[in-house]
């Protein structure tokens, strides 16, 4: 499960999701998980799930590694489908409908790490988020713990796996027994990823400080930019929206 | 280039965690354009002093001055961090961007500089460095070498008089260590930046224009010539100046042994 990690994992290609303004993904994430939300019917859904399988499309990665980071998912899927069957009257068809739209904000959030750099992720929300300045709202802090946090998510993942094969090369067993047999022995692991990943934050601290961090108003080396691809993202994105308020309204 | 310029003073600098006392009494005085090395076994306070040495920790007794300020004087932290640039051990904590380019840019960005200008810096810096074609790569696929010397670059960015390495070469392979450590001499042979590398393993501190050796928290000072170098880098420069072509991956007793056995066939 660790190594399907997909957070922070930026899939790195030329491709039209790539190229866009992290400002006009972020929204347009923001957009679709309303989107996928308000929809509740089967037509809607349907809409829906063509528009994630279009960005899928325009992003270029390869299905294999979109899906990898769903695995984890299926489990709280399977569950919360069960639970519906037995336990909601016309359960088949609603636990089919919200495992649909589940899989689609997963899916687009997905998209959204893989397609951008976890520093464009922070430049986009500081820019975004730079009125909040105003009311003394640490902005620009924010942005940083954003994407360190981005960055760091993969590192700690390959972590635990190392830490993982070092316990099972000792004896260690995370495969058997009861759930909470497992559960106490992968305290094994979590306890060492956890003391690691405050020793690594001190260190960065103290790296993050050396480099001046906090000295003035930062700058940017590449400041956002929109350009006309962008125009067309907002103008698909508010079309979108325009299509599932619709929908909602018409009942369909 | 005035080498007799004093850049960092210590001054009977003492440093102490709650109620036990890393550091007593440090006294040590490193000129511009120097290289000095700071050998010391495992918690001896090797990185207690590094951090004092550009105002991370302030020293509990006496002062620490650098280019004429003292980091207890809060108003002038940032021109201290900016003259005395930290590397740290483990390349992995210490990357900050997702390119190269954005990593050296981190300490550019927070100096506030315009885009043309860092651009300018970054150029510079990654050729100076030998890393101008990994520029656009994610700094998670180096080698550890790569690293270290890509979180140099980002210290060069800043334009230091010194830099200050904390066991920046310990994790690192022998191609990487001898690749960063020959980067650091030309550096300062031709940028007269001063150098502090603390390690510790002597062979590191050999070059160096002066050691100081620090144990139990006390500083003793060396000049590089007569530090008590190993028997086998004794031996080694002995055997050199008869003409034997020895490879400089011999450092240990057990490699010198293993060269001379095998009559140097198959090497160290």
């Amino acid at each position: 499960m660790l190594r399907d990690v997909t957070l922070g994992r930026f899939y790195d290609n030329d491709s039209f999701l790539c190229r866009l303004d992290p400002r006009t993904k972020l929204l347009g994430l923001i957009i679709a998980i309303i989107g996928i939300f308000l929809c509740s019917s089967i037509v809607s859904c349907s809409f829906t799930l063509a528009c994630v399988i279009a960005l899928m499309y325009l992003s270029e990665v390869p299905l294999r590694h979109i899906f990898r980071g769903m695995r984890p998912f299926f489990i709280l899927l399977a569950v919360v489908a069960a639970m519906n069957i037995f336990l909601v009257p016309d359960g088949v068809f609603r636990s089919v409908l919200i495992c649909l739209r589940v899989i689609e904000v997963v899916l687009v959030s997905n998209l959204l790490c893989l397609s951008t750099r976890p520093r464009s992720v922070a430049s986009g929300v500081q820019t975004s988020l730079g009125w909040m300045k105003r009311f003394k709202v640490p902005v620009n802090d924010i942005a940083t713990i954003v994407s360190v946090a981005l960055t760091f998510v993969p590192l700690l993942a390959d972590e635990a796996k190392r830490i993982r094969d070092a316990q099972i090369s000792r004896g260690a067993d995370f495969s058997k027994g009861s759930l909470f047999r497992r559960a106490k022995a992968s305290l094994a692991i979590i306890v060492p990823v956890f003391v690691s990943a405050i020793q690594r934050s001190e260190d960065l601290a103290v790296a993050m400080d050396c480099r001046l961090y906090g000295c003035t108003e930062p700058t940017k080396l590449h400041p956002l930019s929109y350009s006309y691809e962008d125009a067309a993202a907002y103008i698909c994105i508010f079309t979108y929206l325009c299509i599932v308020i619709l929908m909602k309204v018409g009942r369909l | 280039m005035t080498r007799s310029r004093t850049l960092i003073e210590v001054k009977a600098a003492s440093y102490s965690y709650k109620n036990t006392k890393v550091l007593s009494d440090v006294n040590l005085t490193v000129n511009e354009g120097q290289f000095a090395a700071v050998i010391g076994p495992n918690g001896s306070g090797k990185s207690t002093l590094s951090k004092l040495l550009n105002a991370l920790l302030i020293p509990s007794e006496g002062s620490v001055i650098v280019d004429g300020h003292s980091t207890a004087d809060s108003s002038f932290v940032y021109e201290i961090r900016k003259t005395v640039g930290l590397v740290l051990q483990n390349p992995d904590n210490q990357i900050i961007g997702d390119t190269v380019e954005d990593d050296v840019a981190f300490s550019l960005e927070n100096m506030g500089l315009l885009p043309s200008w860092m651009d300018q810096i970054i150029t510079d810096v990654l050729s100076r460095t030998g890393l101008s074609d990994l520029r656009f790569r994610n700094p998670r696929e180096l080698s550890g070498g790569q690293k270290q010397l890509l979180a140099i670059a980002s210290v060069l960015a800043m334009k230091p008089k010194c830099i200050v390495l904390d066991e920046a070469l310990s994790m690192l392979d022998k191609d990487g260590r001898c690749t960063v450590l020959s980067l650091l001499h030309r550096l300062n042979k031709t940028s007269g930046l001063s150098v502090i590398l603390i390690t510790q393993d002597v062979q590191d501190a050999l070059e160096a224009d002066v050691i100081f050796s620090l144990e139990g928290g006390k500083v003793t000072q060396f000049s590089a010539l007569d530090f008590p170098s190993p028997f086998v880098a004794d031996l080694v420069s002995e055997l050199r100046k008869r003409n034997l072509s020895i490879p400089s991956e011999v450092v240990s007793d057990d490699s010198l042994i293993r060269y001379l056995t095998c009559g140097g066939k198959c090497g160290a």
